[in-house]
């Protein structure tokens, strides 16, 4: 089982307190909106709050003023980062002493793409685009979230992930699998109140939700833990399969004789 | 010549050649393909590239730099079709004759640009390229090899974000590991293990201070300062004198 342990006496601004937003500007760079909730959080008034955005090696910094008056910069365009793309976003407060010290930080921020979004409720999948040879998709669980990789030199991939029968029906449960398979049987994470931040935490908490019994499967690497573990991802994925009729949509789409 | 980009037959028949070269080391690169418009079209924006030979991946990643500032970077960097290009064009030098007069490809990835990003810096003209753009005359130390080579220190970072896409950070590894006067990493610098002050005590220390220092905003000196005493002697010079490995591979 995986643990994690905070010695560092910085605080954690929960990921809900920190929307941010993403509109990819026609012609122009991605710019972002956030908004930023520090009450309550026991912070000094005085203390900087920045926020970062990165994407693999870039990186993107923006002064938002200090926790007692919070003022966006005006420039919020993410002029390194390519338009579609997935980006990531930190919030950190930050002493204003000489050591620079971190005081509170919440990492790993998914940003919204759309206003429908709610903001109550976390990505677990964002999607990235990326030239993938002769790829249709692939699932990166290299990154800081895993994240779906679509083949952008097909037109139309963006609409198709999200509402083609045939892509949602044979793509999504083989992600699901994936995902679990990680973080049970390669990462031994099987508790999902370790770190309710996590990105394994809220997948394991999501895949949970979905099935009756809400029994987690047993830490560690014996064969009957093993065997206990890939049990519980296929009643899981059946279960995802369930909860998103994908029987019904893979013959609705084959019956029709076109994607929808 | 002028910058072209491969098609997706253009990038098809570059791996089938890679592939085929490996099972014939003396197999002829296919130049022909460079300016055959059936495999290649030319790069959005004019750009030349000439025929030369780079001291070091560092050297290499400063031309292109400048010889490609017409092209929209953040495009650029996604674009696998010209990196595939650009390495066909540079192949002598990606894929040199060894000491036994064999070409060794490699991996797919050292010449067509992947985009993961676990892969995107193996590429032997765009990690330079990209890491050179990021940190410019800092990036030595991750660059000091020969084009064809890479070094641990590339590695170790480049597979790290919060390493890679920090300034302070490189800047500091470079001034502790980066022997400026013989032009290479220090003898010792990169050994495997948690040898006191070497490589991956460095990696360790730094994603402990990364979660209680704001790194981003710190210069490498200032980052130097937060390191403890084992590092001293790499701050002053090179404490290992005896014949060692810098990396290089």
């Amino acid at each position: 089982m995986i643990r994690t342990f905070n010695y560092t006496g910085r605080k954690r601004i929960p990921r809900t307190r920190v929307v941010v937003r993403l509109q990819d500007g026609p012609g122009g760079p991605p710019r972002f909106d956030a908004s930023i909730d520090l009450t309550g959080l026991g912070l000094p008034a005085e203390a900087r709050v920045f926020v970062e955005a990165y994407r693999r090696y870039l990186f993107q910094r923006f002064d938002f003023g200090s926790v007692g008056r919070l003022v966006p910069p005006e420039d919020r365009n993410l002029i390194d980062m390519p338009p579609r793309s997935l980006v990531m976003f930190r919030a950190k407060v930050v002493s204003l002493d000489e050591a620079g010290r971190i005081l509170a930080a919440a990492d790993r921020i998914i940003p919204r793409r759309s206003e429908n979004e709610p903001t109550d409720k976390l990505s677990l999948l964002p999607v990235d685009f990326m030239d993938l040879g002769d790829l249709v998709w692939r699932l990166d669980l290299e990154g800081d979230w895993p994240s779906l990789q679509l083949n952008n030199r097909l037109e139309g991939i963006r609409e198709t992930a999200r509402s083609d029968d045939y892509f949602l029906s044979l793509i999504y449960p083989e992600v699901v699998r994936q995902i679990l398979n990680r973080i049970l049987i390669v990462d031994d994470y099987t508790d999902p109140e370790g770190d309710p931040d996590d990105w394994q935490s809220q997948w394991l908490r999501f895949a949970r939700g979905l099935m009756q019994d809400k029994r987690l499967p047993p830490s560690g690497f014996s064969e009957p833990d093993l065997q206990e573990k890939l049990g519980w991802i296929e009643r899981a994925v059946e279960a995802f399969g369930h909860y998103q009729r994908v029987l019904e949509r893979y013959d609705r789409a084959r019956t029709s004789g076109k994607p929808s | 010549m002028i910058v072209r980009s491969f098609k997706s037959k253009g990038l098809e028949s570059f791996r089938a050649y890679l592939n085929e070269l490996r099972r014939r080391p003396l197999l002829t690169p296919p130049f022909e393909m460079l300016t055959d418009s059936r495999y290649t079209i030319e790069a959005a924006e004019p750009a030349e590239v000439q025929s030369q030979v780079f001291p070091s991946a560092l050297e290499a990643g400063r031309y292109l730099g400048r010889a490609l500032q017409a092209l929209d970077p953040v495009g650029l960097e996604q674009d696998v079709g010209l990196w595939g290009w650009l390495s066909l064009f540079y192949f002598d030098q990606v894929c040199p004759f060894n000491r036994n007069g064999r070409r060794v490809p490699g991996e797919d990835c050292r010449h067509i640009l992947d985009l993961n990003f676990r892969f995107y810096h193996r590429h032997l003209l765009a990690g330079p390229f990209i890491i050179h753009r990021l940190h410019g005359p800092n990036a030595a130390l991750l660059l000091c090899n020969p084009l064809h080579q890479t070094n641990k220190f590339n590695r170790e970072f480049c597979s790290r974000q919060a390493f890679i896409s920090n300034r302070g950070v490189v800047e500091a590894a470079g001034l502790l590991y980066f022997d400026p006067i013989r032009g290479r990493v220090k003898r010792g610098a990169a050994g495997t293990g948690r040898k006191p002050g070497a490589l991956f005590r460095f990696i360790d220390l730094v994603r402990q201070l990364d979660l209680t220092f704001d790194l981003y905003s710190m210069s490498g000196p200032r980052i130097l300062d937060l390191l403890p005493e084992e590092f001293e002697p790499w701050k002053s010079g090179n404490p290992i004198r005896d014949r060692g490995t810098d990396g290089t591979g």
